[in-house]
């Protein structure tokens, strides 16, 4: 039924949106005087997740007038993220709808993977920004996501690091690597879980690292072989201590936002996060209390970058490219980067910058009570590639949950 | 119909390899790899589970209320509460049985006040726990108070109270007067709309996905995560379920339609 309703939804938005007077232009062949004249008046919608105040108030209170003042752009902010976007698309697409819903969507590695394997997105678009010659393509965490090169089909927008988030005041010294875990695990039953999500599996990869002793083991094209060896000991030390982990290891919670909540109620010690800055954010939100902290483990944490992508089927490239420039520009970026704004990570080369912005970021101000990116920096893991996330996701439903 | 009809057809192509922008040809592996895995049963089976114990829980309760209060359940001062449950959204409810029930809160908190757990760990399970316990509750206190305002409109508009007073001049027990004056008479008009009920807790997702576990999964929570998995390949096997349930829906359906005192 419900997928009826969306079929329905679709038809009529798409035939609404081809009813509308924007041209099918090819801003790729334009140049950047011609696609700011372009854009002028014109809708651009975006698809990002907004399930955090001070992001959606980057977004709301600061981006959109200043698309509105500058260009002339209205945002439309629309709720979704990953999967939502690659349905949608997906959708579209074999509804044979040539003027999506979504013009542009925040992404990451494995929505940049599934909407790549659709063909979904457009591009090459990146090197046509002029804000885009300050980005740290030399940077490996940002110029391939997923070891998948981007090759301007996404624009790097922040970049974070993943942590472990914990209340020092109940955990004084918490675990570096896993024996320490096993042993935190026996002594305290109960207190520790993993979402099953995209940051649960992106912790089993940091684990994959340790069991293997080196990333350098999961760089590069997939290997059977090393998946299988170190996986396969993986879901042993999950399987021997799930009894241990919380509910007895019988059901995982399903995303990060539960677990944020069962940490906050006291039932879980730790909690997790692919934002290095998200401790900063949600004490000033008053959801931690001010005694959480954030750290990497010895064997390290993934370093990846968040992107956003341009749809084949967007209505408004041109104008989707012209938000991305200002996302990507130095003002946005120092504002964005800023722990009491949203404290995303940037994706510039700031060495690149003209001198006053190279300042204004060197005092840029600090963050409290989440650990610095330079010493985070240095256990700093890149992504593997798409085949590991895919068989991490299956294997742990299949020889953990189901188990 | 129509769009039923269409996305039935679609999900149907969509699982065997007929339709989608990765479609591949005619294939029954996706339909294969879901029976012979036995978790297609289990997740149907759950469902149906939790459908079960929510309306028959429900429904009795309402119905002692409803002959208790002789139909005039709704006359009393007090009676509004029942519309509570039915204006709060179901996810609401779900959160607010999450943070009345789990380890962290308000009774476990209550609980280490008064010194029966040192810690939240100590709290038995009432949520995300093996009987679906959490879920229950909530359907529970939805569809209560829905069947104790539908029931006794029933019992005042089908004269019940009457019947049931003629039963017991003409020498009925207790037993009997609920036997065979209330329980025919109101079972025979309900039941599609209990039916209906029925189908909707078995279709439910925002309260499994919060309150429930990650084996056994609930319909739609299986079915949205099997449409969302990052491995797109396995797209076919989530429609492959959202047919199966369709069929089921369907086939339900006319099967209230046929029925005496159906659906009409």
């Amino acid at each position: 039924m419900g997928l009826a309703a969306l079929f329905i939804i679709i038809f009529f938005l798409g035939s609404c949106r081809q009813s509308g007077k924007e041209k099918a232009l090819d801003p790729l062949q334009m140049s950047w005087e011609e696609v700011l004249k372009e854009v002028q008046g014109s809708t651009v919608h975006f698809m990002m997740w907004q399930g955090d105040p001070f992001i959606n108030r980057y977004m709301n209170e600061y981006v959109k007038p200043k698309l509105d003042s500058l260009y002339g752009i209205k945002l439309v902010l629309l709720e979704g993220q990953g999967n939502r976007i690659v349905s949608q698309v997906m959708t579209e697409k074999e509804a044979g709808i040539r003027r999506g819903g979504i013009d542009m969507g925040w992404i990451n590695g494995e929505t940049f993977y599934q909407l790549r394997q659709i063909d979904g997105l457009f591009g090459p678009f990146v090197e046509k920004l002029p804000n885009s010659r300050y980005i740290d393509f030399d940077n490996p965490f940002i110029a391939f996501d997923f070891q998948q090169a981007v090759e301007g089909y996404e624009c790097p927008w922040g970049n974070v690091q993943q942590v472990i988030i914990y209340d020092s005041l109940r955990v004084p010294d918490p675990p570096g690597n896993l024996n320490a875990l096993t042993d935190y695990l026996k002594a305290h039953p109960g207190t520790f879980t993993l979402p099953n999500d995209f940051t649960g599996m992106t912790l089993l990869k940091a684990f994959l690292v340790e069991l293997a002793g080196s990333p350098d083991t999961f760089y590069g094209p997939f290997r059977e072989e090393s998946y299988l060896k170190y996986s396969n000991k993986l879901w042993d030390w999950i399987n021997a201590n799930k009894k241990y982990f919380w509910h007895g290891g019988a059901t995982f919670p399903d995303a990060v936002a539960p677990m944020h909540q069962l940490f906050i109620n006291g039932e879980l010690n730790f909690s997790m996060s692919n934002n290095d800055a998200e401790v900063d954010n949600k004490i000033l939100q008053g959801l931690f209390p001010e005694s959480t902290r954030a750290y990497v483990p010895d064997h390290g944490s993934i370093q990846n970058s968040h992107y956003m992508g341009i749809m084949t089927n967007g209505a408004n490239k041109a104008g989707a490219m012209v938000v991305a420039n200002f996302l990507i520009s130095p003002q946005a970026q120092w504002r964005k980067a800023d722990p009491a704004v949203w404290g995303d990570g940037t994706v510039l080369a700031t060495e690149k910058l003209p001198l006053e912005w190279q300042k204004k970021f060197s005092e840029m101000p600090h963050r409290k009570y989440s650990p610095t990116r330079e010493e985070i920096g240095k256990k700093a893991i890149r992504e593997f590639d798409a085949e590991y996330m895919i068989r991490l996701y299956q294997d742990f439903r299949k020889k953990v949950i189901e188990k | 119909m129509l769009p039923l009809a269409a996305g039935a057809v679609y999900a149907l192509l969509y699982s065997v390899g007929l339709a989608g922008s990765l479609a591949r040809g005619f294939t029954l592996r996706y339909w294969e790899s879901l029976v012979c895995r036995g978790t297609l049963w289990q997740t149907f089976a759950y469902s149906a589970y939790i459908m079960g114990v929510s309306i028959l829980l429900s429904y009795l309760s309402a119905l002692a209320l409803v002959i208790s209060a002789r139909g005039r359940l709704m006359q009393r001062k007090w009676s509004r509460i029942f519309y509570l449950p039915l204006a709060v959204p179901a996810l609401v409810l779900a959160f607010f049985a999450f943070r009345f029930l789990s380890g962290g809160g308000w009774l476990a908190s209550l609980d280490f006040r008064l010194g029966f757990i040192t810690s939240p760990q100590d709290f038995p399970e009432l949520v995300n726990d093996p009987y679906g316990l959490g879920i229950i509750f909530v359907h529970f206190l939805l569809a209560f108070a829905f069947f104790s305002i539908y029931l006794d409109r029933v019992y005042a508009n089908e004269h019940i109270e009457e019947q049931v007073q003629s039963a017991k001049i003409l020498g009925a027990g207790s037993w009997q007067r609920l036997r065979r004056v209330i329980g025919p008479m109101i079972l025979r008009k309900t039941w599609p709309a209990v039916s209906l009920y029925a189908l909707f807790v078995f279709g439910s997702y925002e309260v499994p996905l919060l309150l429930g576990r990650s084996t056994p999964e609930m319909l739609s929570v299986r079915i949205v995560r099997m449409l969302s998995k990052f491995n797109l390949e396995d797209r076919p096997e989530g429609f492959a379920i959202v047919f199966a349930y369709m069929v089921l829906t369907v086939l339900l359906v006319i099967a209230l339609r046929k029925s005496k005192g159906g659906l009409r």
